[in-house]
């Protein structure tokens, strides 16, 4: 039995960039008001994209060959998480940058690599993720929908749900099933989909907030040419674990409702009921201890390490953080009261009590963490 | 390898044949053992006497000693020793207890000295201590000194995992040579942070040992015909002691490093409120897994949990630290609230 392991993370604070990014936020989001900012990395804003871009905050630890910046992965960490926690609306970019990208790095051809990422770098092509299903959710192996070998390359048929952004992302990573038998794991593949091919249909599902992030993207006979093959045809099961780690351990696993802190702290201000203090300090406390925990497994995914187990332990963790914020705040403010007086503390409020189910589903749910977890302890 | 070392040495030393060799009491030929291996000294500096051992690699022979539930004082005697060290000191040898709080223990001016006569509640291991050495105060610099049992009345009280905490009541007229100033940046509240990180690195080392020990346990009972280990609700408790151990154990880390440092109390503090969490929720987790037989004296959980609810008290409960770093926090607006935890 080996019990998960954190090193301490190599802390090589760039205070100089710290500085950088916290004077770009300050005057980029100076108008961004409360609710907006508690739409955290949900918020889908091209403009905003191109302009981290121009600072070279997409991409950064890619190499310069593809558009990338060869900065290391901690100065990564650290614009990523002053982003968060000033609620900039990273979403259009963020799927792209922190799993596509990495994915074409690792597994692309040449071509797809010199084709995507400098765009991806560039600020102006944005991915979204097609992994669920309609009866394949938890369940990734359960994937139904299939491609199928022609002249050319494939033909694909099948659905996708809960596909944030598809409608308004340039290209999806799918992955489906490619072999003929049945195998669990052994026959899908992952391909990168131009989402305006002909056979595709995107319709919008709303979310408990009524916005429209979630669609189901439906193929019926799309055509993927065999340049779209990402990696190797039937790898894609080990590709997209490899994947899944980039998804679960990084700082929007415990930041996502952190604005709200940041407005609850401001609208308790210093005179302040007698629970308030500790109820705070505990929140703070936790949020240091989880930053140390995130960065370790970042530390330990940059020297190539696939500290699954770890990451998991983050994003329950994590997750369980997001989701005990807005009952913080309803403890120590009157929701009801804020409401009636129309402050922006309600507003924001919401916005975060509406999000807060999605923390612990999205990017594997918590129940299949556990699961992780139990069988890095030994138990299945 | 010091930690591998002080591993074996504690293994051999308290768990001969797999069973804990603490009961039924003090054992100074064990005592012996751990200080002529110089591992007492491992905080001190090496101008001072020590052994050149980096800090965290000091302060992580807490953790291995409360992984093998080390029955003698040897975080307080590591502190104690680096305490001496750092005001200049000479070094008495011997396990050592301390008494410090958050401001000096008072002294009062008398004569061509000061009088001596305050009471230290729950002062840890103080019945074995060669010396009790005490932070103390009057108007000036906080001054560390060291005390010896015939300066002492001592009241016998222990904590809820059977360590001694007794209840002090000095009673002496301390000269001014016998008193050495904390160097100057360092305030009684820093040393009272050590304190409090000693117990956050125990924690940690006693949730890594008793998880390591659940999950044998949850493998190795059988139930309705099957390791309980391989039941989902079971799986769920342990993954989420997982969770608890991976809070305790980098909580650890950022108690060490931020060690003795004034800049960084909130780092102190945050490990002990998180450390303070974890200790329960991992216990009570722990004892689920266990069932009856891990609610009685003959199985050796007790000797994790019963500590980690003891320790988890000590120096500062997450209560009052919690409060502490909200008191600061809240002072910060929203803007603030982000810089002020990265500067942590």
């Amino acid at each position: 039995m080996e019990l998960p392991r954190f090193p301490r993370p190599r802390v090589d604070e760039s205070a100089q960039l710290r500085a950088e990014v916290r004077a770009f936020l300050a005057k980029e989001l100076a108008d961004r008001p409360a609710r907006e900012r508690a739409k955290s990395w949900t918020a889908f804003d091209p403009g905003f994209s191109r302009k981290l871009a121009d600072r070279g905050w997409i991409g950064m630890t890619w190499p310069k060959a593809y558009g990338g910046h060869e900065r290391s992965a901690f100065e990564r960490y650290l614009v990523q998480e002053e982003l968060l926690a000033a609620g900039a609306p990273v979403a259009a970019h963020w799927i792209a940058d922190r799993q596509s990208g990495p994915l074409l790095l690792r597994y692309g051809t040449e071509e797809q690599r010199k084709t995507f990422l400098p765009r991806i770098a560039a600020g102006d092509c944005f991915f979204c993720i097609g992994m669920s299903e309609p009866d394949s959710g938890s369940d990734l192996a359960a994937t139904r929908t299939r491609a199928v070998p022609v002249e050319g390359g494939f033909r694909v048929n099948g659905a996708k749900v809960w596909t944030s952004h598809a409608h308004e992302a340039h290209f999806m990573v799918l992955f489906c099933k490619t072999g003929t038998g049945h195998e669990r794991h052994a026959d899908a593949s992952q391909f990168i989909v131009d989402l305006r091919a002909a056979g595709i249909e995107i319709r919008p599902i709303r979310i408990l907030t009524g916005e429209h992030h979630f669609n189901e993207v439906v193929f019926r006979d799309a055509f993927l040419p065999h340049s779209s093959l990402v990696g190797t045809q039937g790898g894609g099961w080990s590709q997209v674990m490899s994947e899944l780690v980039f998804e679960r351990s990084g700082p929007e696993r415990f930041l996502s409702s952190f604005p709200l802190l940041a407005s609850l702290v401001e609208e308790v201000g210093p005179e302040h009921s007698s629970s308030a203090p500790a109820d705070i300090g505990r929140l703070v406390a936790q949020l240091i201890v989880l930053r140390q925990l995130s960065r370790s497994v970042a530390g330990v995914l940059d020297t190539g390490g696939e500290p699954a187990v770890e990451a998991s332990i983050v994003k329950d963790i994590g997750t369980g953080f997001e989701q005990l914020v807005p009952e913080i705040a309803r403890k120590l403010v009157s929701i009801d009261l804020a409401a009636r007086e129309n402050r922006e503390f309600a507003a924001a409020f919401a916005c975060t009590q509406y999000h807060a189910p999605s923390f612990s589903l999205r990017g594997g749910t918590r129940e299949i963490l556990r699961g992780i977890i139990a069988r890095g302890l030994g138990l299945r | 390898m010091v930690a591998d070392t002080a591993s074996r040495l504690f293994q051999d030393l308290f768990w001969p044949d797999g069973v804990w060799s603490g009961h039924p009491g003090w054992d100074s030929g064990k005592w012996d053992v751990i200080e002529s291996a110089g591992l007492p000294l491992a905080l001190v500096p090496e101008d001072a006497g020590g052994f050149g051992l980096a800090r965290r690699d000091a302060l992580d022979l807490i953790r291995i000693a409360a992984v093998h539930v080390v029955p003698v004082p040897f975080a307080e005697t590591l502190l104690a020793n680096w305490m001496l060290a750092i005001c200049g000191v000479p070094l008495p040898g011997g396990p050592l207890s301390i008494a410090i709080d958050d401001e000096p223990l008072p002294i009062l001016r008398k004569g061509g000295g000061y009088e001596f006569a305050t009471r230290a509640a729950r002062t840890p291991w103080a019945r074995h201590a060669s010396r009790i050495v005490a932070l103390v105060g009057h108007g000036h610099r906080p001054c560390a000194t060291a005390i010896s049992q015939s300066e002492i009345a001592v009241e016998y009280g222990e904590n809820l995992g059977g360590e001694p905490r007794d209840n002090l009541t000095f009673n002496c007229v301390l000269d001014e040579k016998r008193m050495r100033p904390l160097p100057s940046g360092l305030e009684a509240t820093d040393v009272f942070g050590c304190a409090a990180a000693l117990r956050v690195i125990s924690i940690a080392g006693a949730i890594e040992g008793m998880l390591g020990r659940t999950i044998r346990y949850a493998q190795e009972r059988v139930q309705f015909g099957r390791p309980i280990g391989k039941f989902q609700a079971v799986q769920n408790l342990l993954a989420v002691m997982a969770g608890h151990s991976a809070v305790a154990a980098a909580a650890a880390q950022i108690a060490a490093d931020a060690f003795a440092d004034p800049n960084r109390r909130i780092a102190i503090a945050a490990a002990k409120v998180a450390a303070d969490e974890a200790a329960g929720a991992s216990a009570a987790i722990a004892h689920q897994v266990h069932g009856a037989i891990g609610f009685t004296r003959e199985h050796p959980l007790h000797l994790y949990s019963t500590r980690l609810w003891s320790w988890r008290e000590e120096y500062g409960n997450g209560e009052t630290w919690s409060r502490r770093i909200g008191a600061a926090a809240l002072g910060e607006g929203a803007e603030g609230l982000w810089p002020f935890i990265t500067a942590a």
